[in-house]
């Protein structure tokens, strides 16, 4: 064999793993930033504009609403590959809300900009330690939504709620978006 | 140095190896999800996949997901390490023109 036609071979090769990575990860990731994007986005808007209770009751519709369409979103998409991690994935996410609430709970009372920033950089670790495991877009994703959540925190407490909502919400829902238009 | 494989190198089941080989060992993929993904038709992809089980690299498992019958293939322990030595085998080829 001449070695240009082991470089079609191999750029055959390169080609194939990366449209098989990219059609992975298109077919369950881009839906679900854009529905989690959603809840964050109506989620940090209502913490900023109801406060307390109600923001709190707000929060836990929208989670289970994102739960729901996530886990369709699952069952429609997953079984194109099946893996292993599906249910440690889901697993670990329901782990951290838990510890997440848990932790709250202990901590309370604490002032709403630091709860909003305490759960969106736990929320953040999250994704950070999925990404670590299994995606550098969810890695990336983890380390800039943490800076956000640092940065509004530390520039615009008052205003965090529509710092996250605008740019963390804002932020998923385009990522998912440009997901699922440009990895085809 | 690792020899090309002469099953592999047919260009469809090259394509299909490399797509298999992408996945995580614990991963496989759906007969239709590969069919679509390589743009071949049922049949093609069927021949190119009987091949490579017979040659022990695949391992293929029949199961039934929300009532449908589906079909999941994945590299075998023996398929990854010939992927693997042809690749090998290609970089050695490309490396002796340098």
């Amino acid at each position: 064999m001449e070695a240009d036609e082991a470089q079609i071979a191999l750029d055959q090769i390169r080609l194939a793993a990366e449209q098989t990575r990219r059609a992975v990860a298109r077919s369950g990731t881009g839906w679900i930033f854009v529905i989690w994007g959603c809840v964050w986005f109506v989620g940090y808007l209502g913490s900023q504009l109801l406060g307390g209770a109600r923001s709190g009751v707000l929060w836990l519709v929208l989670d289970l609403l994102g739960g729901i369409a996530t886990a369709i979103v699952g069952m429609r998409t997953g079984h194109r590959v099946r893996t292993a991690y599906g249910w440690r994935v889901a697993g670990l996410w329901l782990a951290l809300v838990a510890y997440i609430g848990l932790l709250v709970w202990i901590a309370w009372p604490m002032p709403p900009e630091r709860t909003v920033v305490f759960v969106t950089v736990a929320i953040s670790f999250g994704y950070v330690f999925v990404g670590l495991w299994l995606s550098p877009v969810l890695l990336w994703t983890g380390l800039a939504l943490t800076a956000l959540a640092i940065l509004g925190w530390l520039l615009m407490p008052a205003y965090l709620g529509y710092w996250i909502a605008f740019l963390g919400g804002g932020g998923l829902v385009g990522l998912g978006i440009y997901i699922l238009r440009a990895w085809k | 140095m690792a020899d090309l494989d002469p099953v592999i190198h047919q260009p469809v089941r090259l394509r299909i190896m490399a797509s298999l080989a992408s996945l995580h060992e614990t991963e496989a993929a759906e007969f239709t999800f590969l069919r679509d993904l390589l743009g071949l038709t049922d049949g093609n992809l069927g021949a190119h996949v009987r091949k490579l089980e017979e040659e022990g690299y695949l391992s293929i498992e029949k199961a039934f997901v929300q009532r449908k019958p589906r079909t999941y293939i994945a590299l075998s322990d023996k398929g990854r390490k010939a992927f693997k030595g042809h690749v090998s085998a290609l970089e050695t080829i490309l490396k002796g023109k340098d």
